[in-house]
């Protein structure tokens, strides 16, 4: 079974790379079978990543959500969705021919840095709250990198808007209002996800506070959460109530996800994040 | 047979000569029959636009004479006298002929390349002539392979890239920046010639809400009452700005009518969305500084011709790759056109080569009466077999030096017949 996961996820690395291919190759001379191409070969992907997910999950009777490597599977794979999803009518198109290569860089990233896994027992998650906690968590992440990538669309197209480099390029992607749209429906979407991972993982932290200790809340991991939801939420009701739009949003929108991910990056890498709580599994 | 096009264009006719020779388009057929007329029936057909008189005709006559028949039909039908025109008008013959259509096809001889409507003009000319019994067999090749290169051409090179026109322009931009035109609210400020046509383009592409903004209140209802718009005085501007997705503003101002800290009261009553202005006034209308605030998009005059030029640029460096199609469509076709000059010496060749293989091909059955009916039947279609791969090459290349530019298809014919002992076909 391993070496089926290891066949699929391959197959998927490249599916992405060639989807990701044409996806330039599209932006650059408008070939419209080019981004058919590439959609069809992230779709392809995506097949892929849930064969790879499924099968994990299959052989080892665990859901694979707990490792690094298996949560930027399942992060890939959601964004991959997400992306084909809002990408799939004429206005926004283009932002797909945009978002793969990102995505695929963080596959790619994925397959380089934590290709082990492939081969590894997934760790345990107890119970079903916490492999809810930590899916709606991977989701809500997904929907912001997406809100991430279409905010920097947001951020050149309007740069060369008012630079007035109309440029081909340009014309390709969506329209400023579209993908302004686009970004409050991620936010929308994600954010509710993002609460939800919260008030799980706080009833969970509650129901078991001697695997966490007593000052669970006051961990980074926690800390870093309640501020993402504190900034989704400003995001969120800005856009709402029109405080916050096109420009303005796109740029928080980029440098707030940007600093988010530097900031758990940087304590990932520095051990402070984790809780030491994961049992089972090794 | 001659294939010649005789006319008069943009390229080298002053337009006080072009607008006496065009046509009207109700007395288009009856030209066109009168040409067939003087000129026996030929394969004729007339483009008539308003750049351009053109008559392609495929005829057994000399060029010249072709021409200066049309020369005087020219002159008779449009009473003007040969020496008005004569000077500008071009003359061109086979392989020029071929070109100088596919060329025109393809836009490469319009006054803006890569525009798209020349295409349809050819192609109702031609319907015309069709519908009129008016073409022969090269002219409808011709022509149909005109459409095809055209269209080849469009798809596969920039050649179409692009927005040549202000109006035309703004529309793109208008679509970079809303999803769509058919809820927002164009505001025309000033009630000038070039904001009208900006406003037109902005409608044709689906725009429905129109507000207009000027000074005279009558010419504000004169310019909104046939796109159902509301006309405002100028003094009220301010109040309805905030209305504004789309900003033209093309008034006869000396001074800016229109600043930043209008437009941040607009953007605030507007719950910030997205507004684009187009400053088409000089001297212009609207503080450049405006659009240094976010979710504003203003463009003046300058900024949309820069734009223009750009795209007219790219369309021009597309020509070359333009031409590569071209040149290999005509040579293409000079090649059909080759064979059917060379086809009455094919046929003739072929006939000539089958009877040797016939009467060989008696001799030696003759000599093997033991062969049975199938043996003799497979003889004979080695026989065949090894005519018709004798004389594939041959056809080929005399197809090819017959439609050779530099080559006489006369002597080429001539010097095969003699080669082959055949006699002189129609």
């Amino acid at each position: 079974m391993t070496a089926l996961t290891i066949t699929a996820f391959a197959t998927g690395l490249a599916c992405c790379l060639a989807g990701s291919v044409s996806a330039m190759a599209y932006l650059r001379r408008n070939a419209l079978g080019s981004l058919r191409v590439a959609r069809a070969m992230a779709w392809l992907g995506a097949a892929a990543l849930t064969i790879t997910f499924a099968v994990r999950w299959a052989t080892w009777g665990r859901v694979p959500l707990a490792t690094a490597g298996d949560s930027i599977n399942v992060l890939t794979l959601l964004s991959l969705t997400i992306t084909l999803i809002i990408s799939r009518g004429p206005l926004m198109r283009g932002l797909l021919a945009f978002c793969l290569p990102a995505l695929t860089l963080v596959y790619a990233i994925n397959a380089a840095v934590f290709h082990v896994f492939l081969a590894q027992t997934p760790k345990t998650l107890h119970g079903l709250p916490l492999a809810l906690h930590v899916g709606l968590a991977l989701l809500a992440y997904a929907s912001f990198f997406v809100a991430s990538l279409t905010s920097m669309v947001y951020l050149l197209q309007t740069a060369w808007l008012k630079r007035r480099r109309v440029a081909g390029l340009m014309m390709r992607l969506p329209s400023l209002e579209q993908l302004d749209k686009t970004l409050y429906q991620l936010i929308g979407y994600g954010y509710p996800a993002f609460l939800a991972t919260l008030i799980l993982g706080v009833a969970w932290a509650h129901r078991d506070p001697e695997l966490l200790g007593p000052h669970w809340w006051l961990a980074p991991k926690i800390v870093a959460a309640f501020v993402m939801a504190a900034f989704y939420a400003f995001c969120f009701h800005g856009r709402r109530n029109d405080l916050l739009r096109g420009r303005k949003l796109a740029l928080w929108v980029f440098f707030g996800f940007t600093t988010l991910l530097a900031a758990y990056i940087a304590m990932s890498l520095s051990g402070v994040r984790e809780f030491h709580f994961w049992r089972g599994g090794e | 047979m001659s294939l010649v096009v005789c006319g008069l264009s943009h390229r080298a006719c002053p337009l006080d000569v072009r607008e006496r020779m065009t046509f009207a388009p109700d007395a288009l057929p009856g030209a066109l029959l009168d040409v067939r007329r003087r000129l026996d029936g030929a394969g004729t057909v007339i483009l008539n636009t308003c750049n351009r008189v053109e008559f392609y005709v495929h005829h057994v006559a000399p060029p010249q004479e072709i021409a200066s028949e049309i020369r005087r039909f020219l002159s008779a039908s449009r009473a003007v006298g040969e020496s008005v025109f004569a000077p500008h008008l071009y003359e061109r013959e086979g392989r020029e002929a071929v070109a100088h259509l596919f060329r025109v096809a393809t836009s490469l001889d319009s006054l803006v390349v890569g525009e798209g409507q020349i295409l349809g003009q050819v192609h109702d000319a031609y319907l015309m002539a069709q519908e009129r019994n008016a073409t022969d067999k090269v002219i409808n090749a011709l022509f149909q392979r005109a459409f095809s290169l055209a269209k080849e051409v469009r798809t596969r090179t920039p050649i179409c890239a692009g927005k040549v026109s202000i109006g035309s322009v703004a529309v793109d931009l208008a679509v970079n920046i809303f999803m769509r035109l058919t809820d927002k609210t164009v505001m025309v400020i000033g009630s000038g010639k070039m904001g009208a046509l900006a406003l037109r383009s902005l409608m044709s592409r689906g725009a429905r809400n129109v507000i207009v903004v000027n000074r005279s209140l009558d010419k504000a209802r004169h310019l909104a009452e046939p796109f159902g718009g509301e006309a405002a005085p100028l003094e009220e501007l301010p109040q309805h700005l905030h209305r504004a997705d789309i900003a033209i503003s093309s008034t006869a101002a000396p001074d800016h009518i229109l600043g930043p800290d209008d437009f941040r009261k607009a953007l605030a009553q507007r719950g910030r969305k997205p507004m684009f202005v187009i400053d088409i006034a000089v001297p212009r209308n609207i503080d450049p500084a405006v659009n240094d605030l976010d979710d504003v998009y203003l463009y003046d005059l300058d900024n949309l011709q820069e734009v223009a030029d750009a795209n007219l640029q790219s369309r021009r460096n597309a020509i070359a790759q333009a031409n590569v199609f071209v040149d290999r469509a005509v040579d293409q076709f000079m090649v059909w056109m080759g064979g059917l000059a060379a086809e009455p010496t094919i046929v003739s060749m072929a006939q000539e080569l089958h009877a040797i293989r016939e009467r060989e091909l008696q001799k030696t059955l003759s000599c093997l009466p033991e062969l049975s009916e199938a043996q003799r039947a497979e003889v004979e279609y080695l026989t065949k077999r090894l005519v018709n791969a004798i004389l594939q090459r041959p056809v080929t290349q005399l197809k090819q030096e017959v439609a050779h530019p530099h080559q006489d298809p006369h002597t080429v014919l001539h010097l095969v017949k003699r080669l082959f002992g055949l006699k002189d076909t129609p």
